[in-house]
């Protein structure tokens, strides 16, 4: 079978990226002919800017040649969001429609964010309109928690139990890039080995309220505990800068928290999940998380937020938290109780799972 | 970095050949990187101590070096990922110098083969390089291991040379070096000049006895360097006649001293060495055939002494660096092949290993060469030009291919070949197989994938856009092999281009795209596309002059632009078999009959289809006591198209076989068939059939175009006089094996893949610096 996936794609950072690269190197290992178009100058097959007015009917030049066609789908990809282009999303949007018009029954969605308009406005009502018909032409809409299911159904009033509103996990094409042991990972990051090490990964953003895990650590004043924050801005916003800079303040008054403000390649993201104790999620909007998601390859334990679809996203020995002191609670109380358990467990190692 | 060359030490311990190599390469390694030389005593005469050697060297851990390199039995035991094998030899007592005794040596002797095949699979040892030609034949032969020779220089500093006054033989006095040969033939000489014979050993006093009647031959026993250094600047000549010697750096010495080397054809690697009449002489191993040219060299001193500049020449080429150079390529390679395997990381599209894979020197020259096709595995015409002409550049070239799989399927691909020709495969998009689908439906399946690509790649498969940009920017030559890709080459590249033709395709394209609209419209692009490749070109490469011819006359290309590189043939690769023996154990392997074999190959081509017609219906039954082997895609093509009919008994249609079993048919040949009456270029088949040193009974049409002579290098006969002519070929074994051994030593001069890339490389040298001079 013949696919098209339309993404962003590395090398450039981004996450969405990354789990399409995931998912080529998955579907391409199971014999399938796969071709991607990035809309970021990845390092593909094809490059496209698909962002705006009727740029996105430039995929009628390709869709014909493939028996199917992923498009992994950020309404930032291919809309432009400022508010001053209303009119050009609605000429997107059509694009959109026409485009599915044409290969109907051929384009599933991956759906990785939306924005579900508030826009009460005749123009946002259009356009909701529009969308709403263009995913019904779609082959599958496919999400990654049934919360964001529910949620897209109802908003676009499509009958949850649809066929074509697939859920797949986060993690469904993920593959181990890092088989150190615990003892071995905090080796190679420097991280002592009989401290309790709770772990913020992903790129800084406000919404992921890594400042409110800061604070919440603070609080519990154990020793033999650490928080590391991990990750880079990848926008360059002014409120995100201000952002880190607030983080940098925060972590700098406790001598338990370290900041590590930089990209990182795929197997050093692993190692940093390996050597966690607990990976604090403590994001205020999110759809699912692909931290979460590779927290999940490797079974550890996470601290989650009750956003989006985080909940669904929980092992074993996660635990859900909904306010500030909540979080404090729950760091303070494995602090307390768990802090020899994890002395006694046997290091494990992990197998790789190649690409291909 | 650092690295580990490793080697066992004999016991009891005697310094000699081995030591001098081991501190030459280690010597030179340490110049770029750290190097320690790990050595472990084997005792080799016992099986018990011999084996505790494998045993020790397979438990020895390197494991903190990055590079290790093995060099002889049995230090190739080790275990590391970026493990090199430089191999001086195995255990020759179980390979060419095998003689029976008892049933536990012959057991030994498959344990040892065994073991030694297991430790040099390609999955342990990627790279696997030999001292010489001669130690690489003897890997395929016993093993079918493939390696690359590299000769490694001498550390012999010589002296200013002197018009000669004595011939030299310097060795160990052992049966194997055959001085006993060296001495009959100078007996039976006339030569005025005494013959001087260097060193001790345990024929010593045999020799001496010999010699003991002729006053001309003096003993001078073991000498030092200064003194041995006089002696080769004395010498007329230095006389050397070992069997089948691995490599002897004597030869190189003696090169080094500007002195030429008479030797013999079943010397080794020395014959190899020696160009004959340029370097020294070849002769047969018969003491009358020595004793002439030692007759000769005596009375023209002053022309044997002329040979000094050749002599030089040759030896100057083989250094240290160029040694080291490739081992630390190959090593770069398995280090990063190590770690994909380690990470789990598939083989990146931007190939990070470029960065990390050492550019040997300044002086590299870097060949981008671009086509449609991909090269591994290297079969069919065209890609095995590629890689043979390539490959074997010497060693100042560097190629960097780039290509598509032609057919959906295989992902991107980016390996290293050879320790000097890297591959870049990336695949075709669906698009672009789809809108070539379009292409041939149009042409009613007449356009093949190579002729849409000029149309097509740019906007179906715009991924090579960047390959290219990527890697010209590191080229110093860019060669388009057929004209497909050359429209993807910016007009404001920068560098010499060149192309290199495999046909004329205008003409063979025309042809086949047929009549329809699309299939004019796309033999005229063929066209256009040819000519701009011609015109725009700095050079221009043809396989054939009439494909030069063409060139010249359809695009008005001037002759000073085109250079001839003809088709070759991997001599190497098919090895006559040593002797008549091994020739019916062959036959019997293939199921054949032990009486004469001979041997028609083609493809699925019209011409070669009549010709395999009348061997079948003609030949066959005239000489019924006679085997036809015909090899080949025209084999099944002759049952289908006369279905129904079975060929006669003494006739075997093998089919289409793989590489190594064509080597098989070959070697058991005995004599090769060309009755071809029509057809136009050369005969590849032709070239085989010299490599494998077969006979050969061709018409004029088989033999077109190819370098040699009606009765000395083939049987050149009319049609008509075929049967006749066979038969009696047949019944002439003395006559079958002298154009046989001509047929080979032809191949070898004029056909070997090595030769022609030679010269191309004399030829693409200064197009090379006049870019880097530009570039300034």
């Amino acid at each position: 079978m013949s696919i098209l996936v339309i993404s962003t794609y590395p090398p450039n950072p981004c996450g969405i990226g990354q789990y399409a690269s995931q998912q080529v190197a998955a579907l391409r290992q199971e014999g399938r002919q796969v071709d991607v178009l990035s809309t970021n100058d990845g390092d593909t097959e094809f490059n496209e800017d698909l962002k705006g007015g009727f740029r996105i009917l430039k995929l009628l030049k390709y869709l014909w040649a493939y028996q199917s066609v992923y498009i992994h789908y950020t309404p930032f990809f291919y809309f432009k969001t400022d508010d001053g282009f209303r009119v050009d999303r609605i000429i997107t949007s059509l694009c959109f429609l026409v485009i599915m018009t044409l290969s109907p029954r051929r384009i599933s969605f991956i759906v990785h964010e939306t924005e579900y308009q508030v826009d009460k406005k005749i123009r946002g009502l259009i356009r909701n309109f529009i969308d709403g018909f263009s995913f019904r032409l779609a082959r599958k809409i496919i999400l990654h928690t049934n919360r964001e299911r529910q949620a897209f159904a109802d908003f676009y009033r499509m009958d949850p139990a649809s066929e074509r509103l697939e859920v797949w996990p986060q993690e469904k094409y993920y593959r181990r890039r890092c088989c150190d042991t615990r003892e071995d990972a905090r080796h190679k990051l420097g991280i002592e080995p009989d401290i309790l090490n709770f772990l913020c990964l992903g790129f800084i953003q406000p919404h992921k309220n890594f400042d409110m895990a800061i604070e919440a650590f603070r609080d519990v004043k154990h020793p033999s505990i650490r928080l590391n924050i991990v990750g880079s801005v990848r926008i360059k916003w002014d409120v995100i800068h201000q952002h880190a800079i607030r983080l940098h303040e925060l972590a700098d008054r406790d001598p338990r928290c370290e900041i590590y403000e930089h990209f990182i390649d795929n197997e050093t993201f692993d190692r940093w999940i390996v050597a966690a104790d607990y990976i604090i999620l403590p994001y205020n909007i999110i759809w699912s998380s692909a931290v979460a998601g590779r927290a999940r390859l490797f079974n550890r334990p996470m601290l989650v937020s009750d956003a989006g679809g985080l909940p669904e996203q929980m092992t074993p020995g996660s635990h859900l938290f909904r306010t500030r002191e909540h979080l404090t609670k729950l760091i303070h109380d494995i602090s307390e109780n768990h802090i020899h358990d994890f002395r006694n467990t046997s290091p494990q190692k992990y197998m790789l799972q190649p690409d291909s | 970095m650092k690295i580990a060359l490793v080697s066992p030490t004999p016991v009891p311990r005697i310094y000699g050949g081995m030591d001098r190599l081991l501190n030459g390469l280690s010597g030179a390694l340490r110049k770029r990187f750290p190097t320690d030389l790990i050595t472990i005593p084997v005792d080799e005469r016992s099986n018990e101590t011999l084996l505790k050697g494998y045993y020790d060297f397979y438990h020895l851990d390197l494991s903190h070096y990055d590079i290790v390199i093995s060099t002889k039995a049995p230090s190739y035991m080790i275990q590391h990922p970026a493990h090199i094998l430089y191999l001086c030899h195995r255990l020759r007592v179980f390979y060419d110098l095998y003689e029976p005794r008892d049933n536990t040596h012959t057991r030994m002797r498959r344990l040892i083969h065994w073991v030694d095949k297991w430790a040099m699979d390609q999955q342990r040892i990627p790279d696997i390089f030999s001292l010489g030609n001669t130690v690489s034949r003897r890997l395929l032969k016993w093993g079918g291991i493939t390696s690359i020779p590299l000769h490694p220089p001498t550390t012999f500093e010589p002296i200013d040379p002197r018009l000669g006054k004595h011939f030299l033989a310097v060795g160990r006095l052992h049966e194997w070096k055959r001085f006993d040969l060296i001495i009959k033939s100078y007996i039976s000489s006339q030569a005025k000049a005494p013959l001087l014979v260097v060193g001790s050993g345990p024929d010593e006093n045999r020799l001496k006895r010999l010699a003991s009647h002729d006053q001309r031959i003096q003993f001078s026993g073991h000498v030092d360097e200064s003194q041995l250094k006089k002696l080769y600047a004395d010498s007329i000549a230095h006389i050397f006649t070992p069997i089948s010697e691995d490599l002897g750096l004597i030869t190189w010495e003696s090169f080094l001293a500007g002195k030429p080397v008479l030797t013999t054809e079943d010397s080794g690697e020395p014959a190899l060495i020696v160009d004959h009449g340029k370097t020294g002489f070849v002769t047969i191993p018969t003491p009358d055939a020595i004793a002439e040219r030692i007759n000769w060299m005596d009375v023209n001193r002053a022309k044997t002494s002329r040979m000094k500049q050749a002599c030089r020449e040759k030896v100057g080429k083989i250094t240290w660096d160029r040694v080291v150079d490739t081992l630390l390529a190959a090593g770069m390679k398995s280090i990063e092949n190590h770690k994909k395997t380690r990470t789990g990381s598939k083989i990146s599209k931007i190939p990070a290993i470029r960065s990390k894979i050492k550019t040997p020197n300044d002086q590299t020259i870097r060949l981008l060469v671009t086509d449609n096709q991909m090269i591994d595995p290297p079969v069919g015409g065209g890609r095995i030009r590629i890689w043979e002409l390539y490959r074997n550049l010497p060693s100042d070239f560097n190629t960097t291919y780039i290509g598509t799989h032609d057919h959906s399927g295989p992902g991107f691909r980016d390996q290293w070949m050879a320790p000097n020709f890297r591959e870049i495969v990336m695949p075709l998009t669906m698009l672009h197989f789809k809108a070539h689908e379009i292409w041939r439906r149009l042409t009613r399946g007449t356009a093949t994938i190579d002729v849409t690509i000029p149309l097509l790649l740019g906007r179906c498969s715009p991924y090579y856009h960047r390959l290219i940009a990527e890697h010209l920017g590191h080229a110093d030559i860019y060669i388009s092999a057929h004209p497909w890709m050359h429209p993807f080459i910016p007009a404001d590249a920068g560098l010499p281009i060149i192309y290199d033709s495999q046909n004329c395709e205008a003409a063979l394209k025309r042809d086949l795209l047929g009549n329809s609209l699309a299939g004019r419209y796309l033999a005229r692009r063929v066209e256009q596309t040819e000519r701009d490749a011609v015109q725009s070109s700095d050079r221009v490469l043809a396989c054939s002059p009439s494909d030069a011819d063409q060139f010249i006359f359809r695009y008005g290309c001037s002759r000073e632009k085109i250079i001839t590189v003809p088709n070759g043939v991997d001599c190497a690769r098919i090895i006559p078999p040593s002797d008549h023996e091994e020739k019916v154990r062959l036959k019997q392997e293939l199921g054949l009959p032990s009486q004469t074999l001979a041997l028609f190959v083609g493809s699925e081509y019209e011409p070669n289809l009549d010709a395999a017609d009348y061997l079948i219906r003609q030949v066959s039954p005239a000489i019924p006591e006679l085997t036809i082997g015909i090899v080949g895609g025209v084999g099944a093509a002759w049952s289908r198209r006369f279905d129904g009919d079975s060929p006669p008994s003494n006739v075997r249609i093998f089919g289409i076989v793989d590489a190594k079993l064509l080597v098989r048919i070959y070697q058991a040949a005995d004599i090769g068939l060309n009755p071809m009456t029509q057809g136009s270029g050369t005969n590849i088949k032709m070239l085989d059939y010299m490599a494998a040193g077969l006979p050969i009974l061709t018409t004029e049409t088989g033999s077109r175009g190819l370098h040699g002579k009606d009765g000395s290098h083939w049987m050149q006969v009319e049609i008509f006089e075929f049967i006749a002519s066979l038969k009696s070929l047949s019944s002439h074994r003395d006559v079958r094996r002298r154009l046989g051994v001509q047929s080979r030593i032809n191949a070898e001069k004029f056909y070997d893949w090595k030769c022609i890339a030679t010269a191309l490389g004399n030829e693409l040298r200064p197009l090379a610096q006049s870019k880097k001079i530009k570039s300034c």
